[in-house]
C-alpha cells in the first residue's frame, strides 16, 4: 500500500475542521454553569466548595472559576479536566452526569444610555 | 451471507481477530496518555483489518464483541458499555463504507482517521442524549476530534505495517485470498 493524496486530504480536512472549531473562542460576559443531568444552574464565582452526590463529589469554586476537587468516579477524568476558567472551558464527568462550563456572551447593546 | 469453501477459515479468521480486538482494548485501558480523556484506541486496529482482511460483516461482528466484552473486563460496565457499542458500530460502518467507496485511493492512515472522528462524535452524541443534557459539552468536541485525528492516524498507521507483513508472508496467502 502506497501513499495517496487522497489520505492527506482527508487527514487535513479533518485537521482543519477540529482547528476551527477549537480556535473559536468566545468572549463577554463570564458565567459559569453547573449542568447536573437535566437541570443547568448558575454558580456565582465566589470561594467556597460545593459538595454533591453526597460528598462523593467536590467542586471548588473560587473567584476566577471552579473545577471538580473531588470525585470518586473510576478515571478521574474531570478532575484532570482542571479548571474552568476561560470562555468556553468545560469540566465533564459521565459517570457522575455532571459538568462545569464557562459560557461567555456577549451583551445584547454596546452600551445603554438612561 | 453466502456460504463459499473458504468458510471455515473466514470464520477462524474473525474469532481470531476478535480476540485479538478485545485483548488490545484491554491492554489499552493500562496506557495512560498525559492527555485527559484520551486515549489510542488500539482496538481499532483489529477492526480495521478484519474490514480489510475478511469483509465488512466480520468487522461488524468483531465491533459488537469488542465493545460489550471490553467494558465487562475493565468494570463500570454500564456506562462504558451504553457509550462504547453505539460508537464502535458507528465508527465501523463509516469505515466499512470508506473502504468499500475509496478502498483504491486510501491507505488505513485515513480509514483510520475517519474512524475515529466518527467514533467520538458519536459518543458526544450519546452522552449529550443520556448523560449531560446540556449543549456545553460539544464545547470540548472539537479539542478530542482534533486529538482523534492523531490517534486514528497512528492505530492506521499500525494498521498498514501489519497488512503489509501479512500479504508479503506466503503462510498468510491462502488465509487472505483478497
Amino acid at each position: 500500500m502506497k501513499k495517496s493524496k487522497f489520505d492527506i486530504l482527508i487527514i487535513a480536512v479533518l485537521t482543519a475542521a477540529s482547528l476551527f472549531f477549537m480556535l473559536d473562542v468566545q468572549s463577554g460576559e463570564k458565567r459559569l454553569y453547573l449542568i447536573d443531568k437535566n437541570t443547568k444552574e448558575e454558580i456565582k464565582l465566589e470561594d467556597r466548595d460545593i459538595s454533591l452526590d453526597n460528598g462523593h463529589v467536590i467542586i471548588q469554586v473560587t473567584s476566577e472559576g471552579a473545577r471538580f476537587l473531588e470525585s470518586d468516579c473510576p478515571n478521574r477524568i474531570c478532575i484532570k479536566q482542571g479548571w474552568v476558567k476561560n470562555c468556553g472551558d468545560t469540566a465533564v464527568c459521565v459517570p457522575k452526569h455532571l459538568a462545569l462550563v464557562m459560557e461567555c456572551k456577549e451583551q445584547d447593546y454596546d452600551a445603554i444610555s438612561q | 451471507m453466502t456460504p463459499s469453501p473458504n468458510n471455515h477459515s473466514r470464520l477462524a479468521m474473525t474469532g481470531l481477530f476478535a480476540a485479538f480486538t478485545v485483548a488490545l482494548g484491554v491492554l489499552e485501558s493500562f496506557i495512560a496518555l498525559p492527555v485527559p480523556g484520551v486515549r489510542i484506541g488500539l482496538s481499532n486496529v483489529g477492526i480495521m483489518l478484519c474490514l480489510y482482511l475478511i469483509d465488512f460483516p466480520a468487522a461488524m461482528y468483531v465491533a459488537v464483541t469488542k465493545s460489550i466484552l471490553v467494558p465487562l473486563l475493565t468494570g463500570n460496565l454500564i456506562v462504558k458499555m451504553s457509550i462504547a457499542l453505539p460508537s464502535t458500530l458507528a465508527a465501523t460502518a463509516i469505515m466499512g463504507f470508506a473502504v468499500l467507496l475509496m478502498r483504491k485511493f486510501t491507505t488505513p492512515l485515513s480509514i483510520g482517521a475517519l474512524g475515529a472522528v466518527a467514533h467520538i462524535c458519536t459518543q458526544f452524541f450519546v452522552v449529550k442524549n443520556l448523560y449531560i443534557k446540556a449543549d456545553a459539552i460539544y464545547n470540548l468536541l472539537p479539542y478530542f476530534c482534533f486529538f482523534s485525528v492523531l490517534t486514528g492516524v497512528l492505530t492506521g498507521y499500525i494498521t498498514r505495517i501489519i497488512i503489509n507483513n501479512i500479504r508479503e508472508d506466503q503462510r498468510c496467502i491462502s488465509c487472505f485470498k483478497k
